[in-house]
């Protein structure tokens, strides 16, 4: 008999109600682990799950991980996790999304939404990562999914820099795309901005950290960040998970793989494996060749495939192996809250489909003193810039004198400029080592350059001020050995120059030692119900497949060689 | 090294450090590159301007037959004075890096 544990999973149920021909059509190469089963083509839709699930099907050791606390009860049964990108919001293709949930039927599609790589002003600002038009068109098939077939989501680091109103921004996402389509789900945000007080204590105590390259910490830092953010590990997402009930997690600020892991380890899998796959598909399918969007994750107690879900793309030893080099500061050893993913023994097996990697042998390593990353910003004032273009050779050849004319001439009228951290003027020599700056080895300008001009000040009217005198000075300034006297500065743009916004720095990128027992309660959480749940009672979404979805069931056969830009010219 | 490696890229590792990542995808090409011993240290303090302490790792991987090198960033991330956001464009040095047979 089919076993269904909480977690359980109603696709044996549902799926002699498919059309039988589909599943008939799948080539050998896309079924479920055809590395290791027969391929054969099934004669029935139920039986054929029924027996993929028999051969899966087996007594599990107890789990290791305390944490896993959950899954001692009930047998392991394997189980798998689609994330459609490596940030939500950056489009994915629909055709491989839905073979993926088709085929694939995974308990969970998890995406990150987070990253400090487009820099402070996402907290700063409050402006979201991606537009809003980009969120919905990403979140309104995952909600169809998770809609139809009972898929928990879980949305981390919401808004790209996972700030308290960000987590709303997203909730709201959700709400309006579910109020379109009918859809209800109870959804559990989970916040993770930290109040200063908590940090100042913190640091007098002697217990944050700077992380990685970033200098120490100072109170100045603290009192003048804009908000601070705490990056949540396993530990709130485990506590939510605890309710069978909820569809939806939505997260603040959280470590990439955390979402992954965590449903990982509520569902048994050991944290090693668990960590080493949500470090793997937090990045979507970057670790497929071409590197790509939609990955699917198999998941075992002590083990992993992962399997790209575009048919032109595949993982092989090599590529799932380099991924944990990007972005790291070391490959081997990934340190997140609560402890050190080991990854020297790992191994990596490509699987009979040529196409998947099987992963296993990475160890975890607890961490005696539990700490989370804490990412806070100062705001430095408005930044105006321009741009314009040199060809004169006179010129180029004498650049850095005419730069230095320049800027005597501004700081003359404008004394603060470069001489008071809040007020500069900056340029960038494109065409020498715009790119690079000080690590470029060889600074040789060609026969053209470009220059950007950067000015910050305290007001943006300011900044536009002394960018406007610095502009002109580049134009009209004379040099040595000049013989063009009408303008010096090729000008692409008007207006001439362009007002930029508000500027932050990195201020606090730090851990914070918080000890095991704060690492779920310093992430407070809320149950909310959307969609018709609200006014109706919750009724645990429209979970039973009933053949009505709006969604075409895909001809997985003409898949083809679907790449990225034919699926933004179709979409 | 253009012509051996299969990947030559850098990006940030975090708001604080810049990393360079160049991958091989053979063993025999991997095995050479080590042997060689052209990826240390001075190569990268000469070739990126940099000081013994700005570098944060320099090592071989085995497992994906690859080497990393990561260093302190020189300049703020995302702030005034940017350069390179992602740190996508930081890896060009490397390509002409040569190899002894």
């Amino acid at each position: 008999m089919w076993l269904m544990g909480d977690e359980g999973w109603p696709w044996v149920k549902r799926c002699d109600q498919r059309p039988r021909s589909k599943i008939g059509r799948l080539p050998k190469f896309l079924h479920r682990n055809s590395g290791e089963e027969s391929g054969t083509q099934a004669t029935s839709c139920l039986s054929r799950y029924s027996d993929i699930y028999k051969d899966r099907r087996r007594t599990s050791r107890l789990p290791s991980c305390p944490l896993s606390h959950s899954a001692m009860v009930r047998q392991f049964d394997e189980f798998s996790i689609l994330t459609p990108n490596g940030m939500l919001g950056y489009g994915y293709p629909l055709a491989h999304f839905w073979h993926g949930v088709h085929h694939h039927k995974p308990s969970a599609i998890i995406v990150d939404s987070g990253s400090t790589d487009p820099g402070p002003y996402l907290i700063g600002t409050g402006l979201t990562l991606c537009s809003k038009s980009s969120y919905i068109r990403d979140l309104t098939p995952i909600l169809e999914a998770c809609s139809t077939y009972g898929i928990k989501l879980l949305v981390s680091s919401a808004g790209g820099d996972g700030t308290n109103a960000h987590v709303e921004e997203m909730v709201g996402f959700i709400r309006e795309v579910s109020e379109e389509h009918g859809y209800s789900f109870k959804v559990a945000t989970i916040y993770s901005q930290v109040d200063p007080a908590v940090v100042t204590k913190k640091f007098s105590a002697g217990a944050i950290h700077p992380c990685s390259s970033a200098p120490a910490l100072t109170n100045f830092d603290i009192e003048n960040s804009k908000l601070i953010l705490a990056q949540m590990g396993a530990e709130p997402y485990l506590e939510i998970l605890k309710d069978p009930s909820v569809d939806i997690i939505v997260s603040g600020r959280s470590y990439d793989p955390a979402p992954f892991g965590a449903y990982c380890i509520h569902r048994g899998v050991d944290p090693a494996p668990a960590w080493h796959m949500g470090k793997i598909m937090e990045c979507g399918g970057l670790c497929a060749l071409p590197k790509g969007n939609v990955m699917v994750a198999t998941m075992r107690q002590d083990s992993f495939d992962l399997t790209p879900l575009n048919p032109i793309e595949r993982c092989t030893p090599l590529s799932v192996a380099a991924h944990t080099l990007y972005e790291k500061t070391r490959p081997d050893r990934l340190p997140g809250p609560g402890g050190i993913l080991h990854l020297d023994k790992a191994t990596y097996e490509q699987l009979g489909d040529n196409r998947s990697v099987r992963v296993r042998g990475s160890v975890f390593v607890p961490s005696e003193m539990y700490q989370v990353k804490l990412e806070g910003v100062e705001m430095l004032g408005y930044r105006t810039v321009f741009i314009g273009g040199i060809r004169d050779p006179i010129l180029i050849a004498g650049i850095d004198d005419f730069l230095d004319t320049v800027r005597e001439k501004v700081q003359t009228a404008y004394p603060l400029v470069n001489s008071d951290k809040h007020t500069s003027l900056g340029f960038h020599i494109y065409g020498r080592n715009a790119v690079m700056g000080s690590l470029e080895p060889t600074p040789v300008a060609t026969h053209e350059i470009g220059i950007l001009g950067e000015v910050l000040a305290p007001t943006q009217e300011m900044a536009s001020a002394i960018a406007g005198f610095a502009r002109t000075a580049c134009l009209h300034c004379s040099y040595e050995g000049q013989i063009a006297t009408a303008g010096n500065f090729a000008s692409p743009l008007t207006p001439l120059e362009q007002p930029a916004g508000e500027v932050y720095k990195f201020s606090i990128y730090h851990l914070m030692d918080i000890g095991s027992e704060a690492a779920t309660s310093m992430f407070p959480t809320k149950i909310t119900t959307l969609g018709v749940a609200e006014s109706n009672g919750h009724t645990n979404g429209s979970k039973v497949f009933n053949g009505t979805s709006t969604h075409p069931e895909l001809e997985v056969v003409d898949i083809g060689p679907i790449g990225y830009s034919s699926y933004l010219l179709a979409n | 090294m253009l012509s051996v490696a299969q990947i030559i890229r850098s990006k940030n590792s975090g708001p604080f450090e810049l990393t360079l990542d160049i991958l091989f995808d053979d063993r025999a090409t991997y095995d050479r590159v080590v042997r060689s011993n052209v990826l240390n240290r001075g190569t990268i303090k000469k070739l990126y301007r940099l000081r013994d302490e700005d570098i944060v790792v320099l090592m071989f991987f085995e497992p994906a037959l690859a080497w990393k090198c990561t260093f302190v960033r020189p300049w703020a991330q995302g702030s005034v004075g940017e350069r390179d956001t992602f740190g996508t464009q930081q890896h060009a040095p490397l390509l002409n890096i040569m190899v002894p047979e």
